[in-house]
């Protein structure tokens, strides 16, 4: 290997290129091949469904069937007569229990404004606010009586009002999801500066609304809990999280448990988590409660569907309404925005699915130099889960309509958008925004320059000409990011009373070797190998010298968890203030040993030796050192102590955050007939700082830019009226694969920041914001021809397309999508017999519309419309009351007549399927669908027989 | 009837006779029943993600979209064993050593999956010249295999790097990297 | 759910009357596999709750792939033959190359080495790639019951959702493509939203054109729509006696869309399909004519 493979990315092995770095005295820098990877190309990783412990019992969580209903009886006894299962909780019974409300105030942002704080407690008791929510909990020897169980659990709810869309839920009159509350308003609160000068000066002034749907990040492995209770010792909590240490002190406060008998344990191997292994989880609490009760472990291991209806992985869900002003010549003086948050049941610790709606509002104004902002955050409640941390936490919206105003704007002044967003770019560094960021580092017209060049913009511009002539659309697009490189406790301490410090515990072993301890557990970040060469830079080792140990929060110290950018800011930090703690010991030491008259600081570390700056002969090695201190602690210097183990502690001394950027590019083709979309070219130009390993540093940017295009173009949670969630599957959440995502070129300018010790900054968090305004702006400029406007995501093909065919007045013939059949009025009447009947009416709608054809990705929720048709069935025959209900409405007609009031089209598929010749039992949507049918006759004659007896 | 099987199956060279419930999925069988728990299941058996491909009797198949019971007489190579098909001791697959050299994995969880498909990829261009190995044909490939870390490109390169290294061996040993029937036969020597 | 209901009984016979035989002995109970790829999610998410399975893998009878000389040179290929094979089979690329087109358009390369043709057409889902493939190609249908053996005509019968495939105690033996004759080209396509995805609109279309290439015989199905895949009649029509050039496809594209009659449903509104079939109509009758093309040279 030469330099130029180095520069192209080919990695380095520690061993086969010690030599090579030794010359270059730096490990920091290099494109390592990672440590943890040994362990995960064997198959050999610890993930949390790969942990068991003797005894093991499984966990189910029994969940609500119902976006906002009153549970009025749980019966747990035909799932607990299952062979196997070992025990069943309901939300009562955990009352019973210790259970308690999970918002106490510590878990409870400080925000300034109204915040309302919602009632929640880790299984619900007396009322659901979402479809998914846990209401009991079973567990089982095995999953299979789990899941047999669980299909006997038998749930009465009374329906309440569903409010789904989140202005809908704002106006008068809406469905409120807390009863106790005057209207749905979590969260209502300003930032900013005043913004009424701006807008007296201004020579335009350009409005907007833009919508990005609920998205976010999904890791591969889904959420998992282990969980032990021994008395005497306590609870061992095994989960994934990316936060052990708060969710241990959480633990403590919400169940008012000392602290010390409980240990939250990150695995070592976690299948990612973006953000959203960061709240606590509910189950987390229900399980640690269980697990003392039953005295045996307990997994819980969520399923792919469970996780999409809990949440997991729904984050943007934000709506904006922008005023922006501006002068003729395109710069901007300030702007208003009204932003709605979707936030769900808000019922999640710590962020209340607000938190980061919140940041992405901060960070709302980003490389733009804006003097003046203002903006109004109102966070909604919805009958969905509460809004959920992703990847870019908060900012893929509001970069989506920062970046999208700045397009309109330019577009509104006949501008090149390139010219108006170079021309608004800040120059000046430390920056304070109009919101009030602090921005400590960059340059941003330098990354800017650097990326128009890679582009070749004008290149493009004379293929866009050319390529215009024949029917051909390409275009293209820029976008933008700032991210903070963690939070320090001066901003964390105020909003979350929690502290924002990086820390490490750094051990020298009596062999010279070292042991590092985190808080914080990495999900994929590479943290051991990152560590590993800063710290062999420190020491004088090589990586494999380094071991590194994370989360578990009996033998690490109090860390806030792995998120935010903080690793290679902060944490990276705290390692190398602990290893130069520990070098000064050692150097003194080494002097001593020597007996050389030096200060600490005249050593150097280098090949596993101390040496003598003065006299470079003068050198000891660092093992001797070590084992003097450690093992042989006779004629120490005065003052040393035996022992070589530091705790560092670090923050930025004088400045609320460091700052990284990323600048986007995106060359597009789009095809105006189908709207069909192909990334030509899509390029980034990144600021972290200074690139520990720029292998790894690309592996987060190549990512973080892939979930933003998944974001933009594919993914989208989907909410009928009711509040089911319509894709509960990865097919029909369309999550996309290598043939869907283009390569990602990768370039950087760093500006190392001057606030800790390496200059390095944080990277990953922010990469995919910027990604579905590039985007749009890119196809609106391959479309400019057409003059088409978007301003709502998914930019799915048929989006695109109407957007085309919109803007020149042609109307494609054929209807509009319909997602959802066509709701049939309610029986008039009041009282349970008719909630009971609408109930099954309902579900017998569900089932029809499940006869659309693409009925895969729905087939949890066909299953689940019929498992409850049947059982409500048999609630409606059993009940006399509902049979002389329907008697009466019906009184007088006949059979036929009833069926074809209620639904003449039902009556015409039932008739359809009724005379198909039985099917073969390969028929699987017949095999299923008509069951449900027959029932439905059945109901029927059991109506014929009645009535007569009735009347 | 019974609600049980009894299978023989050979997994990376060695035979498990196990009694197993018909309903079993493969994918649980292998990591609950002969604890190999380096596939993975990231999609609760929708079929979907393919962290749980393995190679059954060579082709790559997702093991939550099989059952255990049809696996009866059927040769099984997971990711723990590929590296027994490297050239020598302590050695990676050339599939595994493109993986880490190009930073082809994060938080490694599709990982074993997705170097099974790629095993199935690279057997079948090696044997038969197809797929090309073009990054496009490579992406196409893996379609039945979702990665949220990577966004991918590192994998493709991954799997160019693994192709390189295999494409320069002597045709024999670069065989030798896809004959799974060759970790039977050097247990029954030993 | 993720786990199925416990099953009683797995066969995995050897040949086709023992199969035959399990079915009859257990009629409904039973739940075939084929490759069981659109099955096995059913079966754990409990939609099916059969008491037995029966899978059809050990069956070679039902693995097997000729050319029938007798018949004209027909391909006829078991109902087990994976879709990797067929896809991977040079003569069917270059001879019915819609198949192999539509083979490896299904799902992913792991889902391709597991489902099979046969299954993938019994199966009752119209989001299939395989059933206008096998209506545009004229397959006939060997299926085999208690009754004996009869031959059903994929297009007359997949183009009728009242009727299902099989009967009770019945299954699909092989299944039998005529040859395209000289000079002839097929070709499938489909928009999946992502690659690969299940058709929101697959095109299949084939043709044949004489020595002075006027076209004499074409057939255009189009998948993806409720209830069952449609064939664009009037869009033949309009290739038929004509010398087909990019404006004449395009001309059939848009008789296709026009002609058939197209659902909206959460993937697509019935507006877009139709945009969709003019333009993907046209690509797929570009090829097939370029297929046809390179045949005249040949």
């Amino acid at each position: 290997m030469n330099d130029e493979d180095v520069d192209g990315a080919i990695a380095v092995a520690p061993d086969e290129e010690a030599e090579r770095s030794r010359a270059r005295k730096k490990w920091v820098g290099q494109p390592l091949k990672r440590k943890e990877d040994q362990r995960l190309l064997r198959g050999q990783g610890e993930y949390l469904a790969d942990l068991q412990l003797p005894r093991m019992l499984h966990a189910y969580f029994v969940r609500s069937k119902h976006a906002h209903a009153r549970l009025l009886s749980i019966d747990l006894s035909a799932a607990l007569r299952v062979p196997g299962v070992v025990a069943g909780f309901t939300g009562a019974d955990l009352l019973g229990m210790g259970m308690r409300e999970l918002l106490i105030p510590d878990l409870v942002p400080v925000l300034p404004g109204e915040l309302r704080v919602p009632p929640c407690t880790p299984v619900a008791v007396k009322k659901v606010v979402f479809h998914g929510e846990p209401i009991a909990v079973l567990l089982a020897e095995n999953r299979y009586a789990l899941e047999d169980a669980a299909e006997r659990v038998h749930v009465r709810y009374e329906q309440l009002p569903v409010v789904i869309d989140p202005e809908r839920a704002l106006e008068e009159g809406a469905p409120r999801v807390y009863d106790e509350w005057p209207d749905n308003v979590l969260y209502r609160g300003k930032m900013g500066n005043d913004v009424s000068e701006a807008f007296a000066k201004a020579d335009i002034i350009v409005e907007e609304r833009f919508e990005v749907p609920r998205t976010g990040a999904s890791p591969m492995e889904v959420r998992g809990v282990l969980a032990d209770w021994r008395d005497h010792v306590g609870l061992t909590l095994r989960t994934t999280t990316q936060r052990p240490h708060l969710l241990r002190l959480a633990i403590a406060q919400v169940l008012e448990w000392p602290e010390h008998m409980v240990r939250v344990i990150a695995p070592r191997d976690q299948g990612g988590s973006f953000g959203t292994k960061a709240p606590l989880s509910r189950e987390d609490f229900a399980l640690a409660l269980i697990a003392k009760q039953v005295k045996r472990p307990i997994r819980w291991i969520e399923t792919r569907e469970e996780s999409f209806r809990a949440g997991v992985g729904q984050e943007r869900g934000q709506i904006h309404y922008m005023r922006l002003a501006a002068t003729k010549a395109g710069r901007i003086l300030g702007f208003r925005d009204r932003c709605i948050a979707d936030v769900g049941g808000g019922q999640q610790p710590v962020f209340m699915g607000i938190g980061f709606p919140r940041a992405g509002c901060f960070l709302m104004t980003s490389f733009y130099d804006i003097p003046h902002a203002q903006i109004e955050l109102i966070g909604v409640v919805t009958n969905k889960p509460c809004l959920t941390p992703s990847r870019a936490f908060g900012s893929l919206p509001t970069r989506f309509a920062m970046d999208r105003m700045v397009n309109r704007l330019a577009r509104e002044l006949r501008l090149d958008p390139l010219e108006v967003m170079r021309k608004n770019l800040i120059t000046k560094f430390p920056y304070t925004t109009a919101t009030g960021n602090y921005y400590d580092s960059g340059d941003y017209v330098g990354s800017f320059d650097k990326l128009l060049r890679i582009i070749d913009v004008e290149g493009i511009r004379r293929k866009q000409e050319e390529l215009r002539k024949v029917g051909r659309f390409i275009g293209v697009g820029f976008g933008g990011e700032v991210e903070r490189s963690g939070v320090s406790s001066q901003a964390y301490v105020p909003r979350q009373r929690k502290p924002g410090y990086g820390v490490a515990m750094v051990k020298v072993l009596s062999t010279g070797k070292v042991q590092v301890a985190l808080g914080d557990p990495p999900s994929g970040q590479s943290h051991d190998t990152v560590i590993s060469q800063v710290l062999a830079d420190e020491f004088g080792l090589t990586p494999a010298d380094i071991r590194l140990d994370y989360g578990d929060t009996l033998t690490t110290p109090f860390g806030i968890g792995n998120v935010g950018n903080r690793m290679s800011s902060y944490t990276v930090s705290a390692a190398v203030l602990a290893a130069r703690e520990l070098k000064k010991k050692l150097a003194v030491v080494a002097a001593h040993d020597l007996g050389v008259r030096a200060a600490a600081g005249q050593f150097e570390f280098e090949d596993g030796n101390i040496l003598w700056t003065e006299n470079r002969d003068a050198s000891i090695p660092l093992a001797q050192v070590a084992k003097h201190l450690i093992e042989l602690p006779l004629d120490l210097p005065a003052g040393i102590q035996p022992g070589l183990e530091h705790t560092a502690y670090y923050e930025p001394a004088d400045v609320p955050n460091m700052t990284g950027s990323s600048f986007h590019a995106a060359v597009v083709e789009v095809d105006p007939e189908t709207g069909e979309l192909k990334i030509l070219r899509y390029a980034v130009v990144d600021d972290c700082g200074k690139p520990i390993n720029p292998l790894i540093v690309e592996g987060q940017v190549q990512g973080g830019v892939v979930l933003g295009i998944a974001n933009s173009i594919f993914e989208q949670f989907v909410y009928s009226d009711t509040g089911e969630l319509q894709n509960t599957t990865l097919e029909g959440y369309l999550m996309p694969s290598a043939a869907d995502v283009p390569n990602v070129e990768c370039f950087d300018h760093n500006v190392p920041t001057r606030h800790n010790p390496l200059g390095t900054k944080g990277k990953g968090e922010g990469a995919p914001a910027p990604v579905p305004g590039t985007l749009t702006n890119a196809i609106e400029d391959a479309l400019a021809p057409f003059d088409v406007k978007i301003t709502e995501l998914p930019l799915r093909p048929e989006r695109i397309r109407r957007a085309v065919a919109a803007a020149l007045h042609i109307t494609d013939r054929g209807g509009e999508p319909s997602p959802e059949a066509p709701a049939r009025p309610a029986l008039e009447g009041e009282g349970e017999v008719y909630e009971l009947l609408n109930e099954m009416y309902r579900l017998l709608d569900g089932i029809r519309v499940s006869l659309q054809p693409i009925w895969h990705p729905h087939i949890g929720r066909i299953r689940a419309w019929h498992h409850d048709y049947e059982q409500t069935l048999a609630r409606v025959v059993g009940s006399a009351a509902a049979i002389k209900a329907l008697t009466a409405i019906y009184a007088g007609e006949t059979e036929s007549n009833f069926i074809a009031t209620t639904s003449p089209e039902l009556t015409a598929e039932w008739r359809r399927l009724e005379e198909l010749p039985r099917p073969d039992s390969q028929h699987a949507y017949l095999e299923f669908i008509l069951p449900a049918f027959e029932a439905h006759a059945l109901l029927l004659t059991a109506l014929s027989h009645a009535a007569p007896v009735l009347q | 009837m019974s609600e049980t099987h009894t299978i023989t199956v050979t997994v990376n060279g060695q035979q498990y006779t196990e009694t197993v419930p018909i309903r079993m999925l493969l994918v649980d069988f292998l990591r609950d029943v002969i604890a190999l728990t380096g596939t993975h299941v990231g999609c609760s058996y929708e079929g979907r993600c393919g962290a749980c491909t393995v190679v059954v009797d060579d082709n790559a198949v997702k093991s939550c979209m099989m059952l255990a019971v049809q696996t009866d007489g059927r040769s099984i190579l997971t990711v723990e064993g590929l590296e027994k098909l490297s050239a020598g001791e302590g050695q990676l697959h050339p599939i595994q050593d493109g993986f880490w050299e190009r930073h082809g994995l994060q938080c490694g969880f599709c990982t074993s999956g997705m170097m099974m498909t790629i095993f199935d990829v690279l057997k079948s261009h090696f044997e038969v010249g197809e797929p090309e190995l073009t990054d496009e044909a490579i992406r196409k490939a893996l379609v039945g295999n979702i990665c949220r870390c990577t966004g991918y490109s590192h994998i493709v390169a991954a799997v160019q790097t693994a192709a390189a290294r295999l494409n320069a061996m002597p045709v024999e040993l670069r065989c030798a990297h896809f004959d799974v029937k060759r970790l039977q036969e050097c247990r029954r020597e030993r | 759910m993720a786990q199925m209901v416990a099953v009683h009984a797995y066969h995995a016979p050897v040949s086709l009357s023992e199969c035959l035989a399990v079915l009859e002995r257990l009629g409904d109970q039973v739940v075939v596999l084929a490759g069981g790829q659109s099955i096995l999610p059913l079966l754990k998410t409990r939609s099916l709750r059969p008491d037995a399975l029966l899978d059809l893998a050990n069956v070679k009878q039902l693995q097997t792939q000729t050319v029938l000389v007798d018949e004209g040179g027909a391909l006829e290929i078991g109902a087990m033959r994976r879709h990797r094979d067929v896809w991977g089979d040079r003569r069917i690329a270059r001879d019915w190359s819609a198949l192999a087109d539509a083979a490896a358009a299904i799902g992913d390369r792991q889902i391709q080495n597991r489902g099979t043709l046969g299954g993938n057409l019994v199966f009752g889902t119209i989001g299939t790639d395989m059933k206008q493939v096998a209506m545009c190609l004229s397959a006939r249908l060997r299926i085999v019951g208690p009754a004996g053996e009869r031959v059903a005509d994929a297009l007359e019968l997949f183009a009728d959702p009242e009727r299902t495939l099989l009967a009770p105690g019945e299954l699909l033996q092989a299944v039998r493509f005529p040859a395209l004759g000289p000079r002839s080209g097929s070709a499938y396509r489909k928009y999946g939203i992502t690659v690969n995805g299940r058709p929101v609109i697959g095109v299949a279309a084939v043709l044949q054109l004489e020595e002075s290439g006027i076209c004499s015989a074409a057939r255009i199905v189009v998948g993806g729509l409720v209830p069952c895949p449609g064939e664009a009649k009037g869009a033949a029509q309009a290739l038929l006696g004509q010398r087909p050039d990019a404006d004449l496809v395009a001309a059939a594209a848009n008789v296709a869309a026009d002609e058939l009659k197209l659902q909206s449903d959460t993937r697509a509104s019935s507006a877009y399909r139709r945009q969709l079939i003019r333009v993907y109509g046209k690509q797929v009758l570009e090829l097939a004519l370029k297929r046809a093309r390179e045949g005249m040279a040949a």
